[in-house]
């Protein structure tokens, strides 16, 4: 979240509104934030992530620092300029998407979360700290080579997650766990001819638990599925599994024990980066 | 002053000065039969950089926020529930320009779309309930009789009567609560189901659809963990009988 009290004020209302925030990697900038309203299926709770949309533009005479006339002969070492800067940003961006999520969510957001980018640095939090956030597009259009060149970023805030799952240390995003509750044997009888009838009930069965999500991780390259699957594949193999939550000071809290296993399986996309997991069982 | 608005949730207030703003009501048809309306404004106003208040409606997954009350120059609208809010590139002026926008769909908030599931001891409450019932009839067997080009039927007595009921509950923390779990799986005396009117299960029920002697054959739960939130699933059995109204 970002707090634009925090954005020096340039305003004077004697003269032209005058725009003067320039960042070394960004350019000169401005900055759109929205935030959405993500419902739960109850239609009554929401996240509210973040989308920080900047307009950016590298100019010849910021990068050069001089005031540059048209002259084809300087036009090669223009265009470098710009490109350069240009490079430095996409760099960032695409050198993001290639990075594991932190193992510890209280890093998700921060500087030590390697899938963030800081915002410029006059952008600030509403304690004055700098916001990373995740980059998700970088755009040029129509822009004017080589005098300068204007881009669209756009990145997105992680939120924190309230918990999450974990079965035997590897932990599974986006947790699912469909419970089938503890629930009685029975069978009816109706009476023949009769506005009435009987229950027989026989006992209870055990309550069963399905987990599923996806698994942490990024295949390696040359490989066609990665470690902590096959890792997680080979603990299930004793027959018996504990889930445990990862909670937001970063403990662990045992939320089933002993978990008597009855089905799981992986499936994995060769391009992709995620592992999806679903693992049957009951106590 | 009239041209100001203000929306306030669990989490906070948000204001905005010098509004304009659109209201859409578009109404709901079933049948032939009006069943409900739904309202959708767009407010675009203006908000002081300095009002770090803005932001008090914002919260993070350890503070859910939930529907609130929408007041502007004309109507108070209660249940109402933020979309969107929109901060525009140039707000480098000490006064910023914000679109917000609200829905509603749930009759201006007279009718809230929930209900409760209780065992007597803990309640829940359930968002975007749905019940559905399958009445006692009576089944029937037929004979054919061939050489009159004829049949028979017998009444084999009459079905027992099945309710299922599914919404969705909002979790207070990152775990089901014990109680949710004695809630689904209710017991009686000596361990065994527990029986009761529909409306000891469910409280909204006794208007119109109060049952007797039910009990709970299977209930299933889809926990979101990182969401805070359960689906539940419940249904219910009783004998034949003529439902009381």
């Amino acid at each position: 979240m970002i707090d634009f009290s925090k954005i020096p004020e340039n305003y004077n209302p004697t003269s032209f509104p005058v725009m003067e925030a320039y960042d070394a990697l960004w350019g000169f900038i401005i900055i759109k934030q929205d935030i959405s309203f993500e419902y739960e299926e109850s239609q009554y709770s929401y996240d509210s992530p973040t989308t920080v949309t900047i307009n950016g533009t590298f100019t010849v005479n910021a990068e050069l620092n001089s005031i540059v006339t048209p002259n084809s002969a300087q036009d090669e070492s223009r265009f470098n300029a710009m490109k350069n800067k240009y490079d430095t940003l996409r760099d960032l961006f695409i050198n993001a998407s290639k990075q594991l999520a932190p193992s510890s969510i209280l890093e998700y957001g921060t500087v030590s979360d390697l899938r963030c980018i800081k915002l410029p640095d006059i952008f600030r939090d509403k304690d004055n700290y700098n916001i990373y956030m995740r980059p998700f597009s970088l755009n040029i259009s129509d822009t004017q080579w080589p005098t300068q060149i204007s881009y669209t970023a756009v990145l997105k805030e992680i939120q924190k997650p309230a918990c999450k799952i974990s079965v035997s240390g590897y932990i599974i995003n986006d947790a699912v766990i469909d419970i089938v509750a503890r629930r009685p044997r029975i069978s009816t009888e109706k009476y023949f001819n009769a506005n009435s009838g009987e229950i027989y009930f026989a006992g209870w069965e055990p309550r069963k638990y399905k987990v599923s999500g996806d698994l942490s991780g990024i295949i390696p390259s040359g490989c066609i599925f990665h470690d902590s699957a096959l890792g997680l594949a080979n603990s299930l193999m004793s027959g018996m599994v504990s889930i445990d939550k990862i909670i937001s000071n970063g403990n662990f809290v045992r939320v089933i024990s002993d978990l008597f296993v009855d089905s799981s399986d992986f499936s994995a996309v060769k391009s992709g980066t995620g592992i999806s997991v679903n693992i049957e069982g009951k106590e | 002053m009239l041209s100001n608005m203000s929306f306030t949730n669990n989490l906070g207030t948000i204001g905005l000065t010098r509004i304009n703003y659109s209201l859409n009501h578009s109404l709901v048809w079933n049948g032939g039969s009006g069943t409900r309306s739904n309202i959708e404004i767009s407010v675009t106003g203006n908000v002081q950089k300095s009002e770090t208040d803005f932001f008090g409606i914002i919260g993070n997954p350890s503070s859910k926020g939930f529907r609130g009350t929408l007041v502007l120059p004309n109507k108070t609208y209660s249940n109402m529930r933020i979309s969107n809010i929109s901060f525009e590139g140039g707000i480098w002026v000490p006064w910023g320009i914000v679109t917000m926008s609200f829905t509603d769909e749930t009759e201006d908030g007279t009718n809230k779309n929930i209900a409760t599931l209780t065992d007597g001891t803990s309640s829940f409450l359930v968002y975007e309930p749905k019940i559905s019932l399958k009445p006692s009839t009576i089944s029937l067997s037929e004979k054919t009789i061939h050489l009159y080009d004829g049949y028979f039927r017998q009444k084999l007595g009459h079905d027992f009567i099945k309710v299922s009921f599914n919404g969705v509950i909002i979790l207070e923390d990152d775990f089901i609560p014990d109680a949710l779990f004695n809630v689904v799986e209710q017991q009686g005396v000596n361990g065994l189901p527990r029986i009761g009117e529909l409306k000891s299960f469910i409280p909204e029920s006794e208007s119109n659809l109060n049952v007797q002697k039910i009990m709970i054959t299977d209930s299933n739960l889809s926990w979101r963990v990182e969401k805070r939130s359960v689906t539940v699933s419940i249904n219910f059995i009783a004998p034949p009988q003529n439902i009381e109204v």
